[in-house]
């Protein structure tokens, strides 16, 4: 039996499950942090947008933000026993919060000062590589893209004379 | 419409499951249901190896490459020894082809088709007939058994299980390859402590007595060349172990009295050729 | 809750929103299921284990998503966009987004 190898899986399960869990926590906290401070600035998926009364539109851009997060060696472990019996992959399911919340966030990050980003959406991809088995299967990382259009407003001054 | 800025609680996304919680469950799940796949399996094949006829399995043997044999004389001994032996045997080992090859470890081995092979270096160190005998005994006991059929058969569920696991991830392979390799190991354990039982009955209906039955296993037991692995990574049971288990056995047989030993003949040490 | 896949909610007055709500899951099937599919697979045909497995996960991210909105105390979500993605081969990934909203019916 080979002892080499499972005394690196195990290696790498701790290291994958200590620095992973560390990682997650710290990512987890500084998006909270981020969204607190953007809550003001709405999101929203409609497209139709009423001009509040006083203001005019100064300028309306699209504004995109992308996040690609990565699982690490001890989640893409649970994740591959799951698929023995099937049901949540649960250690996944932050991968892709984070992914999408980042992404959420590095795109009002684009839209500093805007009253509200219009018709937003999101996309998600993985990004594939082939294993030295030559058997394509994800990286386990996971792209996240989100896009919508953001909309300045200026106060109408009153017309001086 | 108005913007009411709310801040969410908490994150309905994401499973509160503490993750080494899940990874225990999983991990045992899993493990269960591929012991339990292997269990099955191998008891199927247990079940449907008395039933192979003779003809398949030398059909099977005729396909596995066999070792040159060396050494006539010895070679004519043995085989007019097991003869004697299969007339005292509790199983029948059907017909058996005996042989002697080259090889610096001290072993005896039984190969599908009846075929026996002994060592150089084993006959070399052997003391007494009595012991050959035990030793020969054995290896009738797995041919008896059939267990070359049954590693043969237990061989393919592995390799069957493993083809599952093909689509998995590596780490995976790295988890459960052990745990099967580990109820392998532990079956063959169990074939080899019944291939010493025919071992030690027939030692006794031959020569009246169970003189020579441990005399092998104490002296590769004592034998500093051999490393012995523990328990669970072994193929075969602990020499020390094997030696007490058979002293017990041996008590219930016949009692612990030790008869006299059958010497070599006197031509023993002369070999064909030199030693290499 | 409503949700609508378009702006509005025909019949009903929009009142306040809370901007946006998202609900994903990402679930597998078990390895029965992706054994029989790999067969039906070389026949071709509907693969059921897998429609099964969609429509739940579907349904998951929907009914994570209108949590988020209850929490806001919204009672609609306009708007709702699906997307899937593929981290894990044979895993459904399902996400699900919209906006949350408080709407009336109309006078």
């Amino acid at each position: 039996m080979d002892i080499s190898g499972l005394v690196i899986f195990v290696v790498l399960m701790a290291l994958g499950y200590i620095a992973g869990t560390m990682a997650e926590r710290k990512h987890y906290k500084s998006i909270e942090r981020r969204e607190a401070a953007m809550l003001r600035q709405p999101i929203v998926t409609y497209e139709d947008m009423e001009t509040p009364e006083g203001k005019r539109v100064r300028k309306a851009k699209m504004v995109t933000g992308s996040a690609v997060i990565s699982t690490d060696y001890f989640k893409r472990f649970l994740a591959s026993l799951r698929f023995f019996f099937g049901g949540r992959v649960k250690s996944y399911e932050s991968l892709l919060d984070r992914a999408r919340r980042e992404a959420i966030i590095r795109m009002k990050q684009e839209a500093v000062g805007a009253k509200i980003i219009l018709g937003m959406r999101i996309e998600t991809s993985n990004i594939g590589s082939s294993n030295r088995k030559g058997k394509n299967k994800g990286l386990g990382a996971v792209e996240a893209l989100a896009y919508g259009t953001a909309v300045w407003f200026d106060e109408i001054r009153p017309q001086t004379p | 419409m108005k913007y009411v800025p709310k801040p969410l609680e908490g994150n309905v996304n994401v499973s509160r499951t503490h993750p080494l919680k899940e990874l225990l469950l999983l991990c045992g799940g899993v493990l269960g249901l591929v012991l339990a796949a292997y269990l099955a399996l191998g008891f199927a094949v247990d079940w449907i190896v008395p039933y192979v006829p003779q003809e398949l399995e030398e059909k099977i043997a005729a396909k596995i490459p066999m070792p040159p044999t060396k050494h006539k004389r010895h070679a004519e001994y043995l085989q007019q020894l097991a003869e004697s032996l299969a007339e005292n045997a509790p199983n029948d080992a059907g017909s058996v082809t005996l042989g002697v090859m080259e090889m610096g470890e001290e072993n005896a081995f039984a190969l599908p088709g009846g075929r026996i092979y002994f060592t150089r270096r084993l006959l070399e160190n052997v003391g007494s007939e009595n012991e050959l005998a035990m030793i020969l005994a054995h290896e009738m006991g797995h041919c008896a058994n059939r267990d070359h059929l049954r590693s043969i058969g237990r061989g393919l569920t592995m390799a069957l299980l493993a083809s599952f696991l093909i689509n998995s991830d590596d780490a995976v392979e790295y988890f459960i390859g052990p745990s099967i390799t580990l109820g392998h190991l532990s079956h063959s354990r169990k074939r080899e402590e019944l291939a010493d039982r025919h071992g030690l009955e027939t030692l006794v209906a031959t020569y009246g007595h169970g003189g020579g039955a441990t005399e092998f296993f104490s002296r590769i037991n004592d034998n500093e060349e051999y490393k012995h692995p523990p328990k669970y990574l072994s193929s075969h049971p602990a020499p020390h172990k094997r030696v007490s288990y058979l002293e017990e056995s041996l008590a219930e047989i016949y009692g612990a009295e030790e008869g006299e030993l059958t010497p070599l003949p006197d031509w023993w040490d002369e070999w064909e050729e030199k030693s290499p | 809750m409503i949700t609508t896949s378009i702006q509005y909610i025909p019949g009903m007055k929009i009142v306040e929103h809370f901007g946006l709500v998202q609900g994903s899951t990402i679930r597998a099937k078990h390895i029965g299921r992706d054994i029989a599919a790999s067969l039906k697979n070389l026949i071709g045909g509907e693969l059921k284990g897998y429609t099964e497995l969609m429509t739940e996960s579907r349904a998951e991210a929907t009914d994570r998503m209108c949590k988020q909105a209850e929490q806001f105390g919204a009672n609609a979500v306009i708007n709702v966009r699906y997307a899937t993605s593929s981290v894990a081969q044979g895993a459904a990934e399902l996400f699900a987004y919209g906006t949350a909203v408080v709407v009336k019916p109309e006078a």
